[in-house]
């Protein structure tokens, strides 16, 4: 049953994927007829990869991050510099003068080129990931106390930002800047967008499928186990802290390499990207999608986002703030497993209670007729 | 020389205020483990009510008893928001015990609702109200004026501790909820109704957030994102206090009013919020366990 | 085993495509099995912006979050505009249709909604944004797609667009002016407080360039964040700056904590004069009369202002949405936006953004506004106004204590102002 599981999950994935991959083809010939509307999937595809690296953490380790916004938004800002640098040919830019620099910070100018900042965005937020972990989970800080530092993490970074105005721009953030392919908005640079759009497709492809690898392997079964009982782990030898740690690095990095193909799509990246609400969203999308299963993020993700592109206009504002809370309580409290736990195993779960129940009916029936 | 002296009570203030703010989180998360996200929502309802106690008071009666609103505000406040936390309680939190991560979660979807409910019924503008007359204006003392309602708020976490202190541990009430939360199983065989104590605990813990939010109006406006603004402080205080010791949260929340005014003084506030935010972490990683943590073999708590 | 797998798969994919499909089918017009909850004011054409007899504009601004505080106002006053020009016949006897979408408070939702305005929607125009940020994160999507964006509040400046008509003022038409008044009223210490974002950091920046040229002092700048609550620190490096003005530019709920607690301290406008450029009749009323009277405030339009265009305004706003609102800046230039539009496409005789441009272009389209009679500047798409400097009175309105002659020509870049250069932009 393990098998075919996990056989059909990934089936499952091909397909999602495969529509996701139809979408550019289905604009270039008309069927859609907005191309923001592929633009805006295509920023779904990115919180997709960030749910996954949440669900990493949190569903198949225990570890709760209400502040992976920060690593999302490192990420992106990485991804930023360098657009914008682009954007002014390596000049300082008018915030800087404005807030009193006379010229281009030695931070910045490490993102001139493109593979320095690939590397910059990966290396930096697994630095501080890195460097965090191993304070943190040394001191067996865990549980609900990590979720609590984590949120004041994520709101010292923001705030951090906001005040370093002349570096960051502050709240209004990087703006003004075209993707790494140029400009994506609009039918005459189609191919701009669909080249961002596949490869943003192609990354996510690649992190499920490592993801999956990840958590079939022996470090994956050890991350379970510490999930499931922490303790008993630790007695059993292995060192905890340190596969903690581990993940917690991949996570980051994965939430980076999101926020930076984000930022190709937005065209801008401010600190509201860090702030703790955003963050318990990416949450939220792991909760509803079903967490532990790698592919429930992706469909959480997709599922909220695109309900929210439609639902969060006109009459409907009031009423999006009420679904979205009201779903969160309601998953939480009755549907643990997410829309993966409803459907694989609490459906399936109440047909067979109904299957079972029947043959002794047939034989009540037999035993009255006699 | 008063640059120092204000600066001091602006500090206590501020510690004040936080401490406030977090009195209930001693209850609801330090006792019951439950991490109450909406806490701040309910800081929110307590501001709303003393808005709508005033209002009913400007509309409804003579102009001379105004400033009774303000004492009648800190009841009513006290009373709605025990009542939301015992509904609250009964209806998410007594299916989450023993689930704390899902616990934050849950109430922070209840958080959500209790925000766009604010804005749906008061709108989104934010709404003042007039502090009554015998908490406007300050006292002068030489070249430094101390506030009125800033001198109100520490005499009101003092006796918010007090009465707190002596609930829990006089009270027949407050040991019945240290029996439950210390071993359900024995105190169920005592006859006491875990459940209904459970309510209570909660409702207790919800109404100090409510009447700490009636003192919050008093000092700026009151809109959706009045709660938001408290919640990390307060969490971040209880955790550093040491979880469920009353003089640790107390200590906490001078550490951080203090800091937080004094780099204020020298840098700006963000950088401040920053700054004292990476030190109660370091701190933790020192003692993870808070200031004052309760010494036990256990391997979890 | 393996059907109910397949089953939980088939079941996960529909649900996904009955969402996308719920996107896509707003704009492509068909019906779809799961399109639910698209907004009622969409129209399900996907066919451009004025068709047979109405036209289509989108209104963005954040309902929800913490600058929902500010902007349901000026969409309200968009809306008043719109409905009293459809009853008048419509634009070029179009009806005006709108599309309402919420900006979260988060600039690059911003972003996503403004692309999906115009591009889904194929609105011909949007009226929205309030902060710099959400403004700066739609702007390059206004000039990609070649749409147009009233901007309606008054910004800091130093910027231009083809694709943004600025209704509110420019640096020159607030603060400079505001400034100049208080150097000839003769302050001498200024004392620069606001919240920490762009328009109180540049705001500064210009504020002090010019106290410098004048031979003034600035004697303490601070920023508060945009949560803060609690001022006890700014208010005491107030006191102990010396200080005799304070030039105020922090954001909505920050001025009421401000004021609150400059009030328990008994400090009134005669210890420490004010003068603001984020208080309008809104948050007077928030803060009250009594905490606010004297204090400076600096605009281009009050409640007070005294046209026979203003009386008829107020009095709309007042019947449409109830006797104890109050009209402000912010409101009156969105109001004045919407029919700035409609003065453009009867001079173009076409709603199309291109056709709007040019008439823009030509520096002849004005509006007799309840502030006055407003123009746009062709060059670079701010409007002439008015200044007015307005001092706070006890019944809670602003009166205005001095205006200029004639508007005022609006320069965003400063140019005519030699102190002005260290502030300029260095990107093209």
């Amino acid at each position: 049953m393990k098998i075919t599981q996990d056989k059909t999950k990934n089936i499952c994935f091909l397909v999602i994927a495969g529509i996701l991959a139809l979408c550019p083809v289905l604009l270039n010939s008309g069927v859609i007829s907005s191309s923001s509307f592929v633009t805006y999937i295509g920023k779904c595809i990115c919180f997709c990869i960030v749910a996954i690296g949440l669900d990493l953490i949190w569903g198949y380790t225990g570890i709760l991050s209400l502040g992976h916004g920060l690593y999302f938004a490192l990420g992106a800002y990485g991804m930023g510099m360098y657009l914008k640098l682009q954007a002014t040919d390596g000049q300082m830019t008018d915030f800087m003068k404005t807030g009193g620099l006379k010229k281009l910070p030695l931070i910045w100018s490490l993102f001139r080129t493109l593979p320095g900042t690939i590397v910059l965005i990966l290396v930096i937020p697994a630095g501080i990931a890195g460097i965090l972990g191993a304070l943190i989970f040394r001191n067996r800080i865990k549980g609900v106390y990590f979720s609590i530092i984590s949120q004041a993490l994520t709101w010292a970074g923001y705030s951090l930002f906001i005040a370093l105005s002349p570096y960051t721009n502050g709240n209004v953030g990087i703006t003004e800047i075209q993707s790494v392919f140029g400009s994506i908005r609009g039918k005459r640079h189609f191919s701009n967008m669909a080249m961002l759009f596949y490869v943003s497709l192609a990354v996510l492809i690649v992190v499920y499928f490592l993801s999956e690898k990840i958590v079939k392997s022996k470090f994956g079964k050890i991350l379970i186990a510490i999930r499931d009982g922490e303790n008993r782990t630790y007695f059993s030898g292995y060192k905890v802290s340190a596969y903690k740690n581990t993940i917690y690095v991949i996570s980051a990095m994965l939430a980076a390499v999101a926020g930076a193909l984000f930022i190709n799509f937005n065209g801008s990246v401010t600190p509201t990207q860090m702030t703790i609400t955003y963050s318990i969203t990416m949450i939220i999308w792991v909760a509803v999608g079903g967490r532990g299963t790698i592919l429930g993020p992706v469909i959480g993700a997709l599922l909220i986002n695109l309900c929210e592109y439609n639902l969060s206009s006109g009459v409907l504002v009031d009423i999006w703030q009420y679904i979205i809370g009201g779903l969160f309580v309601v998953m939480i409290l009755f549907f643990k497993g997410g829309l993966m736990g409803i459907l694989t195993e609490q459906i399936p779960a109440a047909i067979r209670k109904r299957k079972a129940s029947k043959p002794l009916d047939k034989e009540k029936q037999e035993l009255q007729a006699h | 020389m008063s640059t120092i002296i204000t600066t001091m009570f602006n500090g206590l203030s501020l510690s004040s205020i936080i401490l406030l703010a977090s009195i209930g989180l001693i209850i609801t998360f330090g006792l019951m483990k439950v991490i109450n996200m909406a806490h701040g929502e309910f800081l929110m309802i307590g501001a709303y009510v003393t808005y709508l106690v005033q209002l009913f008071f400007q509309n409804f009666l003579p102009a001379a008893v105004f400033d009774l609103y303000y004492p009648v505000a800190l009841v009513v406040s006290f009373a709605v928001t025990f009542l939301l936390g015992c509904v609250l309680e009964k209806l998410v939190i007594s299916h989450l015990y023993g689930r704390e991560v899902d616990s934050l979660l849950a109430t922070w979807g209840i958080s959500l609702i209790l925000m766009q409910l604010a804005r749906t019924l008061f709108g989104t503008q934010g709404v003042n109200v007039q502090a009554p007359g015998f908490l406007t204006g300050g006292l002068s003392i030489g070249s430094v004026t101390f506030s009125y309602n800033r001198i109100f708020i520490i005499c009101l976490v003092i006796a918010s501790l007090i009465i707190v202190s002596a609930v829990l541990n006089k009270s027949s009430f407050g040991k019945q909820m240290r029996a439950v939360i210390d071993n359900r199983p024995i105190a169920q065989s005592m006859g006491i109704n875990s459940r209904r104590i459970d309510c209570l605990t909660f409702g207790f813990g919800s109404a100090l957030a409510g009447l700490a939010g009636c003192s919050l109006a008093l000092l700026g406006s009151i809109d959706s994102h009045l709660g938001q603004n408290y919640i990390v402080q307060c969490f971040i205080t209880v955790v550093l206090g040491g979880v469920g010791n009353l003089a640790g949260v107390v200590i906490g929340s001078l550490i951080v009013g203090f800091s937080t005014i004094w780099v204020q003084f020298y840098t700006s506030s963000n950088i401040a919020n920053a700054i004292v935010m990476v030190i109660i972490i370091a701190f933790l990683q020192v003692k993870p366990e808070g200031i004052f943590s309760r010494k036990s073999r256990a391997l979890d708590d | 085993m393996r059907k109910r797998g397949l089953l939980a798969a088939v079941l996960a994919m529909s649900l996904l495509a009955g969402c996308g499909s719920a996107g896509s089918a707003a704009s492509a017009g068909g019906s779809s099995a799961a399109s639910a909850g698209s907004a009622s004011s969409t129209a399900s054409s996907g066919a451009s912006a004025a068709s047979g007899d109405t036209v289509k504009v989108g209104l963005l601004h954040s309902l929800t979050g913490s600058m929902a505080i500010s902007e349901e106002a000026v969409r309200d006053a968009e809306v008043l505009a719109i409905k009293q020009i459809n009853a008048d016949g419509g634009v070029l006897g179009k009806q005006i249709e709108y599309v309402e979408e919420d900006g979260e408070s988060d600039p690059s939702t911003f972003a996503t909604k403004a692309e999906k305005l115009i591009d889904e929607d194929q609105v011909a125009t949007v009226f929205g944004c309030w902060t710099s940020a959400s403004r700066k994160a739609v702007k390059p999507i206004f000039e990609d797609y070649d749409n147009l964006l009233w901007y309606p509040v008054q910004y800091e400046g130093m910027e231009d667009s083809d694709n943004i008509v600025y209704v509110g003022a420019a640096p020159n038409q607030q603060i400079v002016p505001a400034i100049q008044y208080l150097i000839d009223q003769g302050y001498k210490k200024y004392f620069l407080m606001g919240s920490d974002y762009v328009f109180p950091r540049t705001a500064n920046e210009i504020i002090k360039a010019q106290l410098a040229d004048a031979g003034l002092e600035v004697v303490g700048e601070e920023y508060a964040d945009m949560d803060q609550t609690d001022f006890s620190s700014i208010i005491s490096k107030i006191e102990s700056s010396g200080c005799d003005v304070i030039i105020n530019t922090l954001n909505g709920t920050g001025n009421v904590s401000f004021f609150k607690q400059m009030a328990e301290k008994n400090y009134t406008s005669d210890d420490y004069m004010t003068m603001s450029f984020s208080i309008a009749e809104e948050e007077v009323k928030t803060i009250g009369a009594d905490i606010l009277k004297g204090h400076l405030v600096s605009w281009n339009y009050y409640q007070t202002t005294d046209t026979p265009e203003n009386e008829a305004f107020v009095k709309a706003y007042k019947e449409a949405y109830g006797q104890d609102r109050v009209t402000s800046d912010p409101v009156e230039a969105a109001y004045d936006a919407v029919y700035l539009w409609k003065a453009a496409c009867e001079a173009a005789n076409s709603t199309d953004v291109d056709d709007v441009l040019d008439a823009i272009h030509t520096g002849k389209i004005s509006f007799k506004a309840p502030e006055g009679t407003i123009t746009i500047d062709g060059d670079n798409q701010h409007c002439y106004k008015k200044v007015r400097i307005g001092k706070v009175n006890d019944q809670g309105l602003i009166d205005e204590v001095y205006a200029t002659d004639d508007v005022v020509e609006p320069d965003p870049y400063l140019k005519n102002y030699a102190w002005a250069s260290d502030v300029q932009p260095v990107e093209s």
